[in-house]
């Protein structure tokens, strides 16, 4: 290339160059590849769902239903404590402290940003067909609804979002769990119309076999048990029914080694695994031993003394869904709800809502309400199935009422924290734990009525001023 | 030829002139021998040749360009201009005629071969009234005197016209050196060719001809005349050319704060990160290893931190092309023992791994705002200049560097003996009121106690290998200069197991001119491999086992896991040993740079960039690596396979003015900046393999999962001007301007404009300074002006969805990356900066001081929000005002001189100090328990520690509840800053005669927050001490800084243990001062090298870290308390010439 040359094709290129400097379209990186902007995302059926589904994935993979078991199984009196770790010896020993203890709280919190934001987008004017849009819609209506009712029975008071306006939300003060209730209703209501009636596919309209998303049945059984918490045992019976008289779908499966299998009968709602997976359920990889206790999170619990007493002889439940493990430095006790431990071939699902405490809703609801005969109907369905007679104790109210209450121990043992839910709502916590000779004691623990709700983590307390604590953290 | 005039000897003395009658640096045998084919020159041509192919092997460029400044020509009827480009194309010269010469002139015939530039010159101006004079490698065509013209008869008073080339000592012209009176104003600049005119110069005038980085030159001229003028390189500390932004300076003439780390410098340290290099010998700049690790990330900081919480990171600009500070290493299945970068903090196989210290001429580190403020918005935390080495004119070089040695830690600590160790346990117990249980498998009886291991011997007292081999060939004639290079290097570690990073590299530069020297091509490239083959882990964590821990393997030779139960009682250290990091990296880093001159002073220059980074990455766990009945469990065999891809371009177009104006000189830059950055990365996880042997082979795996899959892209753009005016070498200016876009901003606030001042005085030039003799140099600099930062990340300000990889009913899953804010815009820091430069006693003292001032604001934060908002954090401008200020002092000396001894010493102290100024909202923000507007960003909320109670022997903190139970956040107090107080480095140069000896000291005076006597377990529990928990209290009345032992929860001393760890009990001094490099070498003398016919060669030794003064009771008070510290090399090496 001769100079001239050079110049000529030099200058003009500087000189060009020069001038267009400052330019916009230079700064412009156009939307990153490997994520998808928030608005196109609900511009699209697909995605859309996706982002629903995300939500459930995230469940499992997070362990949800395992953490919630143990935790609560540690807090009460269903399960023992091996592990070394300074967090879950504070859950064993009721002794929760505000800056180590989160809990739930910031998964649950983010599954409900997430609710937020889909409810939020397809509410706005958007171009999904109404179908999708209502089953969308609904499920993250009803998933909000399910981890608020966690967050308020699990903490208390706490502050309510139903936007994913941070600017507002960080600083929000806890409302009253009455108020926090009144959300979770209107929610679950709302759900339960917008819901399909049938399973549905990834496509949110054609009916599957798979159990995998919330129908109008799961909204109905979480609306049962939210009245039976807040003591509207009326609807709590009226929603309950709905789900049991729906015998097309559901049915108590004669064996118990079935119930937690992928898609059983039983099931209202499970959780799918997500792929890939190197296991099954969380919590049948948490509780199942191979070896003795370990001393970290995952198989350091076994079933407490006093559940395995609690267990009427002959309960097939106490067999088939208690394992046990024998080493040189004792035998180990492990739920065994889930059998399968560690393989990738999936063959069971994490149960969420099941046909056996909607039976067990009813009858406590209709005990209740004064309609002791029926309560108990519903309570000898699951005692049969348990390979036990029906009940033959005494038929006054109080009486049945513990009969349920009892049931309800070792029907639903480390599944959901149902067995520290149940005590707290009742008031019997103080009486099982906290009476002289109490079992917090006997855990290592030193029992306040102020126990039952954690404290609110103190790092949030920090983030957001407006935030209250629990009494006695 | 050898045709320079001392200094002394130019002063009043005209320029030789060359015509027939002489020949300047010619012999009379060697006078014109013009006929075609001459026999005798042939042979000699192919004797030259010949001792040049055998010399060079490949390369050809060298052949013609030196030593060989022949030319065959056979023209007829030609003009004159034919034999001049016919003498450029073929010779090493450069003819310099003015058009107005040639006019007239006569045609000429010439037929010759292999004839000298003389000889051809001497035939082609015969009888044309014009001569020649060589000056170097220039030819300057003149107009022949007559007699009356060669004695000129000048008045004193007149006035007189004078042309001159200013070369340097290669025959380059220096194009741009400054013509001015002495002590006045400029009179001229030279031309492309070096070329200059004065006309109505006074007679008599002494003129100062200077260049940067060149010693200047003075000259009488008394008649009308062409004067030649070299300058030789500046041998002075304060006319050493060093690089600065888009140009190059001296510290006599630079307004800004720069400081020059040269080749030198980093050629005498065994080490294979180049930043550590720097390590103590620049003021102002802190750099601190992280791990001693081969590789590892290493933290650096220019005055201080300026940003909240990222974005505390240099700009690195290596050969003109910004250079990333991220780590290639993996988030997504992480990096092993280097750790991982998350989010660009941190960790991560350090960058600046991938960059060959043997390839590299000089880094500069560029603080105050008049230096960093033309890198505008990426300036902020100053800048840190990368230059690699050029060829140069001459015969072509050969240089081989190589050396070898061996790298130890450099501490270690006492810890306790196994009767020691057994004893704390029990007594442990004992406190405790509780009996060993199963598990306690150290002292129940199950391991045998009667034996005994130094783990800091078996894990980390391993000695390795490190060699290093650099060769490169350099050269080239005034026109076009090369430098090819080569090197390999391998570092092993002191773990047990065959671990080793290693690199090889190229590297290439071109320098190129044209005949008309107006255009200039410049082409770099920079090439290296880098396998880095690490455990996954830092063996030094795990020296803390119970000294009574089971031997390692079984007799068998597998590893021993003293099964109990059907499971393992500990944890095999050596089991980490088979898992394996592996990291490949390949960087390239090309450059090129065009540029020509338009016009006079006006030149158009283009820089092209682009680097390539990619990094591969395996990280396998062979089942083995498990206890038993794990070891065959084909779910346990995995290997994390992660891809990193950087791509990095950037294009500069320019245009620089100088010209003289009013008595001084004036320089404008003017340019343009486009970067685009991509950076894309995956991560998969193979596992089920059925053979630890088949790992490596993702074929063999029964799953894979995907782990991580990112990219990203970042544009960059920026018009940048610069104005320098240099008034008489007495007043400088320096103004910046620059205007970014970046896109890591939302729209509307993509935009910024950042511009300084700077102005210097050098006061040793006003003519009431020349009195003080023993001031040689005197310089007050000062500027002020602003810089930016946009280190947070892409895509920050857009709400988005992501995948995980994860499939629910068959859709791919997405989920949200985070809170968003479209809002945040750029952070802002202004930068003051007072310094003063004086030398004494002919700058044989130099002395400098400067006073700086940063303060940033607009403070870019991940501001934390309660996670009921859904996330931890959304970026936000927030209005915290942070202030880093400080003191730097350098000197440099030069304490004996002698033609046999020499002793020079540089030493450089900065003493910093960083305060929050401002920070609204601060108590009712997150913040408020991090940091306390008017202290140190490096002050911490802590418990007060109190001391061990000596009653109960429990460690006490200072609280409000008299019950001693600390409360948080009520009971924390506001400590010290916990950061470095003063630090720098000393270093002391002797020679005598062929032997050169360097010592570099670097100190440290620090504070650390670490818990010395514990190593992160409470004594008492399974774990080993330091022998320093030995004093821990005993009984009643017991006066100690450690509390009784203890390993169980139920023992209050266990909690109180926690909250000593949040206290100020931590606080520690962990000054050093450390041996950093002391380098002996021994050149050979001349009589030695020319029997074996090189040029140099030398013998030296190095050693790094040698030795280090603390009283820090941790292993390295740099790396903390249990990492593996910076280590201890000693190498031997041998460097020659030919």
């Amino acid at each position: 290339m001769n100079q001239k040359n050079i110049v000529t094709l030099l200058i003009p290129m500087i000189v060009s160059l020069l001038t267009v400097s400052g330019c916009k379209k230079l700064v412009e990186v156009g939307n990153p590849e490997t994520k998808l902007i928030a608005e196109k995302v609900f511009e699209d059926g697909t995605t859309a769902t996706s982002a629903q589904l995300a939500i459930y994935a995230q469940m499992v993979s997070n362990g949800e239903s395992f953490k919630i078991s143990q935790q609560c199984g540690l807090l009460a009196d269903e399960l023992k404590n091996y592990s070394r770790i300074t967090s879950q010896i504070q859950f064993y020993t009721n002794s929760l402290n505000a800056t180590t203890t989160f809990g739930i709280w910031t998964n649950a919190y983010n599954y409900i940003y997430q609710a937020n934001a889909i409810v939020q987008a397809l509410q706005a004017n958007n171009p999904l067909t109404e179908s999708i849009k209502k089953q969308l819609i609904g499920e993250s209506e009803f998933i909000r609804a399910f981890w608020y009712f966690y967050l308020v029975n699990l903490y208390g008071d706490v502050p309510l979002t139903t936007s994913t306006d941070y600017s507002k939300n960080s600083q929000l003060a806890r409302s009253g769990a009455n108020v926090v209730y009144h959300q979770i209703v209107s929610d679950l209501l709302d759900a339960r119309i917008k819901l399909n009636t049938n399973y549905v596919d990834v496509n949110d309209t054609t009916t599957t076999t798979e159990r995998i998303r919330p129908t109008r049945w799961a909204a109905s059984a979480l609306l049962a048990r939210t009245y039976l918490y807040m003591k509207r045992y009326d609807s709590a019976d009226f929603y309950a029914s709905e789900v049991i008289n729906n015998a097309e779908l559901f049915e108590i499966l004669p064996s118990l080694d079935d119930v937690f299998l992928a898609n059983s009968r039983e099931a209202i709602w499970q959780l799918g695994i997500p792929t890939p997976n190197s296991a099954n359920t969380p919590d049948g990889r948490g509780f199942i031993l191979t070896s003795a206790p370990a001393t970290g999170t995952s198989r350091s619990t076994t079933i407490s003394e006093q559940l395995d007493s609690a267990f009427e002889d002959g309960d097939s439940r106490q067999s088939n869904w208690i394992s046990n493990i024998t080493r040189s430095s004792g035998t180990y006790y492990f739920p065994f709800k889930y059998k399968v431990s560690l393989s990738t071939d999936i063959t069971e699902y994490v149960m969420v809502l099941r046909l056996a405490e909607q039976y067990l809703i009813r009858a406590e609801a209709r005990t209740q309400e004064g309609n002791t005969s029926d309560g108990l109907k519903d309570l000898n369905i699951i005692r049969r199935r348990a390979n036990l007679d029906d009940y033959t104790g005494p038929t006054d109210q109080s009486t049945v009422i513990d009969a349920i209450l009892h049931e309800r121990q070792v029907e639903l043992f480390a599944e959901w924290g149902h067995r520290w839910l149940d005590l707290i709502r009742t008031t019997k916590v103080g009486a099982v734990l906290g009476a002289p000779g109490n079992i917090c004691q006997w855990k290592g623990g030193l029992w306040s009525q102020n126990w039952i709700v954690f404290p609110i983590p103190q790092t949030e307390r920090t983030a957001d001023p407006n935030l209250g604590q629990n009494t006695g953290y | 030829m050898n045709f320079t005039i001392t200094n002394t000897a130019r002063v009043g003395v005209n320029t030789s002139t060359g015509d027939l009658g002489y020949i300047p640096g010619l012999g009379i045998d060697e006078l014109p021998r013009i006929q075609a084919g001459s026999r005798v020159t042939q042979t000699m041509l192919i004797m030259k040749l010949t001792a040049i192919v055998l010399l060079t092997a490949c390369l050809q460029v060298s052949a013609k360009s030196n030593g060989q400044n022949r030319i065959t020509i056979s023209v007829k009827n030609a003009p004159l201009e034919k034999i001049f480009e016919a003498i450029e194309k073929q010779s090493t010269y450069v003819v310099w005629c003015e058009k107005a010469l040639l006019q007239g002139t006569i045609p000429v015939n010439l037929n010759v071969s292999n004839a000298l530039v003389d000889q051809v010159l001497a035939v082609a101006l015969k009888d044309q009234g014009l001569k020649y004079t060589i000056i170097e490698k220039v030819v300057v065509i003149s107009r022949k005197q007559t007699q009356s013209e060669k004695l000129p008869n000048v008045a004193p008073n007149e006035y007189i016209t004078t042309t001159g080339v200013v070369t340097d000592e290669n025959r380059i012209p220096l194009s741009g050196a400054t013509i001015k009176i002495k002590n006045g104003r400029v009179v001229a600049l030279a031309d492309q060719k070096g070329y200059f005119e004065i006309k109505n110069l006074p007679n008599n005038s002494v003129l100062e001809v200077s260049f940067t980085g060149y010693a200047s030159e003075e000259i009488r001229v008394t008649s009308a005349s062409t004067l030649n003028v070299v300058l030789r390189v500046a041998q002075t500390k304060l006319d050493e050319v060093h690089v600065v932004a888009y140009g190059i300076s001296t510290q006599r003439l630079e307004v800004g704060s720069v400081s020059k780390v040269s080749s030198n410098e980093i050629s005498s340290q065994p080490i294979a990160d180049p930043l550590l290099a720097l390590e103590g010998r620049v003021p102002g700049l802190y750099i601190q290893q992280t791990s001693g690790v081969p590789g590892a990330y290493s933290t650096v900081r220019i005055r201080g931190q300026n940003s909240l919480f990222n974005g505390n990171d240099p700009l690195y600009i290596v050969d003109g092309v910004p250079y990333s500070s991220t780590s290639l290493t993996s988030n997504d299945i992480g990096g092993g023992i280097v750790g991982t970068p998350s989010n660009g903090v941190g960790l991560g196989l350090s960058p600046f791994n991938s960059l060959n210290p043997g390839d590299i001429e000089s880094i500069e580190i560029l603080k105050d705002a008049s230096a960093t403020a033309i890198y505008g918005s990426r300036g902020a935390n100053g800048v840190i200049l990368i230059t690699t080495k050029k060829g140069r004119a001459g015969h072509a070089q050969y240089d081989i560097n190589l050396f070898s040695g061996i790298e130890k830690v450099t501490r270690t600590i006492k810890m306790l003996d196994t009767r020691q160790y057994l004893s704390m346990r029990h007594q442990a117990f004992s406190n405790d009121n509780e009996t060993p249980t199963s598990t306690d498998y150290d002292i129940n009886g199950f391991w045998d106690t009667t034996r005994y291991t130094n783990w800091q011997k078996v894990l980390i007292g391993n000695p390795s290998s490190f060699t290093n081999v650099q060769a490169s060939i350099s050269g080239g004639d005034s026109r076009t200069q090369f430098i090819l290079g080569g090197g390999f290097s391998k570092q092993g570690t002191v773990f047990p197991g065959d671990y080793s990073d290693q690199k090889a590299s190229g590297h290439i530069s071109l320098t190129h001119a044209s005949s008309d020297l107006r255009f200039h091509a410049q082409f770099s490239a920079n090439y290296i491999n880098n396998i880095s083959h690490l455990p996954t882990g830092d063996f030094t964590t795990i020296t803390t086992i119970a000294p009574d821990a089971p031997t390692l393997y079984n007799a068998n030779g597998t590893l021993n896991w003293q099964i109990k139960d059907g499971t393992a009682t500990w944890d095999n250290p050596l089991s980490a040993n088979v898992l394996q990091a592996d990291a490949t990296t390949d960087n390239l880093i090309t450059n090129l740079s065009l540029s020509y001159q338009i016009a006079s002073g006006l030149s158009l220059k283009a820089i092209f960039g682009y680097n390539r980074s990619q990094m591969d990455q395996t990280i396998q766990t062979p089942a083995i690596a498990n206890a038993p009945p794990d070891d065959s469990d084909p779910m346990r065999r995995t290997n994390r396979i992660a891809n990193t891809n950087a791509k990095n371009w950037i294009l500069e177009p320019q245009a620089e003015y100088r010209r003289k104006l009013a008595a001084g000189q004036i320089e404008g830059l003017l340019g343009t900046s486009y970067q685009q950055y991509r950076f894309s990365s995956s991560g998969l996880l193979y596992t089920g393999f059925g053979n630890d042997a088949l790992i490596s082979n993702p074929l063999a795996a029964t799953s894979f999962f995907l782990v991580g899959n990112s990219a990203s892209e970042y544009h960059y753009t920026a018009i940048f001007a610069r104005i320098r005016y240099n008034w008489k070498d007495k007043y400088l200016l320096n103004f910046n301007a620059r205007r970014d876009g970046s896109s890591r901003f939302g729209p509307g606030n993509q935009f910024g404009n950042f511009s300084s001042a700077g102005a210097a005085w050098i006061l040793s030039k006003e003519s009431f300074f020349q009195k003080l003799k023993f001031v040689s140099f005197a310089k007050i600099r000062g500027s002020y002006g602003t810089s930016g930062n946009d280190q947070i990340g892409d895509y920050q300000y857009i709400s988005t969805y992501v995948p995980n990889g994860q499939i629910y009913q068959g859709a791919s899953i997405i989920f949200p990356t985070g809170l968003s804010n479209p809002q945040f815009g750029w952070e802002q820091v202004r930068k003051l900066e007072i310094a003063t430069e004086l030398g004494f006693l002919a700058d044989r003292i130099l002395v400098s001081a400067s006073f700086y001032r940063s303060r940033s604001n607009n403070q870019l934060i991940p501001y934390t929000l309660p996670r009921i908002t859904g996330y931890q954090t959304v970026i936000k401008n927030f209005p915290a005002s942070i202030e880093n200020r400080g003191l730097e002092f350098t000197i440099n000396t030069i304490n004996i001189k002698s033609k046999d001894f020499s002793w020079t010493t540089t030493a450089n102290l900065t003493v910093p100090r960083n305060k929050l100024l401002a920070f609204p909202g601060i108590d009712s923000s997150v913040y408020r328990n991090s940091y306390s507007v008017g202290h140190s960003l490096f002050s911490q909320f802590l418990y007060h520690y109190t001391g061990v109670n000596t009653q109960t022997g429990i460690y006490t903190v200072a609280t409000k509840d008299p019950s001693g139970q600390p409360s948080y956040p009520d009971d924390l107090v506001l400590s010290k800053a916990i950061t470095q107080k003063f630090y720098g480095g000393v270093q002391n140069s002797f020679r005598y005669k062929n032997i050169q000896l360097d010592v570099f000291i670097q100190f440290v005076n620090q504070t650390r927050l670490d818990r010395q006597s514990d190593y992160y377990s409470i004594p008492g529990t399974m774990g080993n001490q330091s022998t320093a928990v030995m004093n821990r209290w005993q009984k009643s009345g017991d006066h100690s800084d450690i509390q009784q032992f203890t390993q169980s929860p139920s023992n209050p001393a266990y909690n109180a243990y926690f909250n000593v760890t949040s206290s100020d009990y931590g606080i520690t001094n962990a000054s050093f001062v450390r041996l950093k490099n002391l380098a002996l070498s021994f050149l050979l003398p001349s009589s030695w090298r020319e029997k074996i016919h090189l040029q140099s060669a030398r013998i030296y030794g190095q050693c790094q870290n040698l030795f280090t003064i603390t009283k820090y009771q941790g292993i390295d008070p740099e790396t903390g308390l249990l990492g593996l510290p910076p280590l201890k090399v000693l190498t031997i090496g041998l460097q020659i010439d030919f």
